[in-house]
């Protein structure tokens, strides 16, 4: 069969192609005749196996096999599914607008742009937002720790304001306490109870005394 | 672990890094070339590690994700194969490591760890790939092989300097000393002739999954 001029022209860019021997309109005409072009792609094909079996002098088991794009570009459009829900993202107006700073105006990617670099990859960002989040977590298991010393607890306490302040004037009145002041009932039953059974009282974790809890919870069982 | 130099050409590593560039400014259906261009020989590197074809199929399919999209990071200081090897290799090994933990899967599935080119090809067959298969690979390469011994001298030395030597236009010209437009012209004629020998065969056998 009888191939037309247009065709055997568009075969030798194809071959000249597999070579890298193009640039310019020539290498983008090829590019799209191998993409578009049933024709040329077979060529492009059928040039690169041939090739290979040059160089090795073997094919290998999938020297047939054709599908191995089109499976690739179906894994490829089904991850790219996921794209429009980055996009909602606010993020992603950031990224967007990286890329186009860091495309040139005529569509070329600028390899030399600072945007390009490391720090723009996403793998980065991840990177410093598992950094952020272990510093805060360690931050905040810490205080909690040191606030559980008993001697680190007592020097926290003494730092408080309102103590400072009832230390310093006994006769200032915090201003919470000047509309509402506090009285607490005491039980002179329960005062001595506690002063003679004083080792049955003692710190919980409440860093208050907690014996009277106790007491009282006896007590009404005992009612 | 060295990544071999297929065609030491640079104006092949330019054509790959034009390609990539392309790609990278959203024409996608540039990377299908590389992807065609390279596929067998991923393939035939990850055979080299791993026994399952089917496994072959998905590694290698892991490769060119994972390298569509790293695309932004390669740079040009290495060749756009070797790049590819390294991600091949990285991908292989991860998931022979992940076959390993699989009490399920036998070591049948898995091959030594030799990834080195040059050695060569086990003969025994590997798992999934029939007697059929294989006599069909071993066929298309006798056709190609005796579609280069039929070629006119000068074709012949033209696509063997650039194909197995890995000259470029320039170099060739000046060894079979001729301009460089005969030279596109004789490489295309001699690729043509094997290309006229193998395409009927590829027809019969697509739609075939080896």
């Amino acid at each position: 069969m009888m191939m037309k001029p247009e065709q055997l022209k568009n075969r030798e860019l194809v071959s000249a192609l597999a070579d890298g021997q193009l640039r310019g309109a020539e290498f983008a005409r090829a590019v799209a005749l191998a993409n578009q072009d049933g024709d040329a792609a077979a060529a492009w094909h059928a040039y690169h196996l041939a090739g290979e079996i040059l160089r090795t002098g073997e094919a290998g088991a999938n020297a047939f096999d054709q599908g191995f794009l089109a499976r690739f570009e179906t894994r490829l459009a089904q991850e790219a599914n996921l794209k429009p829900a980055l996009a909602d993202s606010p993020d992603a107006t950031k990224i967007v607008a990286n890329y186009a700073y860091a495309t040139r105006a005529n569509g070329q990617f600028d390899q030399s742009n600072p945007a390009n670099d490391s720090a723009n990859q996403s793998s980065y960002r991840w990177k410093l937002m598992a950094a952020v989040a272990s510093l805060a977590a360690v931050g905040a298991i810490g205080w909690n720790s040191l606030g559980n010393l008993p001697g680190v607890a007592d020097t926290l306490s003494g730092l408080k304001p309102s103590a400072q302040l009832a230390q310093a004037a006994p006769g200032a009145v915090a201003p919470g306490q000047a509309q509402q002041p506090q009285i607490m009932i005491r039980d002179p039953h329960l005062d001595a109870l506690l002063a003679a059974h004083k080792q049955f009282g003692g710190t919980s974790a409440l860093q208050m005394p907690a014996g009277f809890i106790r007491n009282a919870t006896f007590e009404g069982a005992g009612r | 672990m060295n990544a071999p130099d297929p065609n030491p050409s640079g104006a092949v590593a330019e054509s790959d890094l034009m390609l990539v560039e392309r790609t990278v400014a959203g024409d996608q259906k540039a990377f299908a070339l590389l992807v065609v261009k390279y596929q067998r020989r991923i393939q035939r590197l990850i055979g080299r590690m791993v026994r399952d074809v089917d496994l072959v199929e998905d590694i290698a399919q892991e490769t060119f994700i994972r390298a569509y999209r790293a695309l932004h990071q390669f740079r040009g200081d290495a060749q756009f194969y070797t790049w590819l090897y390294r991600i091949a290799v990285n991908t292989a090994k991860k998931a022979l490591m992940e076959l390993k933990r699989d009490p399920t899967v036998t070591e049948s599935f898995l091959k030594p760890d030799d990834d080195d080119e040059t050695k060569t090809r086990r003969s025994e067959l590997i798992s999934d790939e029939t007697p059929e298969s294989v006599f069909a690979a071993k066929e298309i390469a006798a056709v190609v092989n005796g579609a280069i011994a039929a070629l006119p001298e000068d074709l012949r030395q033209a696509v063997t300097l650039r194909e197995i030597e890995g000259l470029s236009y320039e170099e060739i010209s000046v060894v079979m000393n001729c301009p460089i437009g005969t030279v596109r012209s004789r490489i295309f004629r001699a690729r043509e002739a094997i290309s006229a020998k193998v395409r009927p065969m590829l027809e019969n056998q697509a739609g075939k999954r080896w």
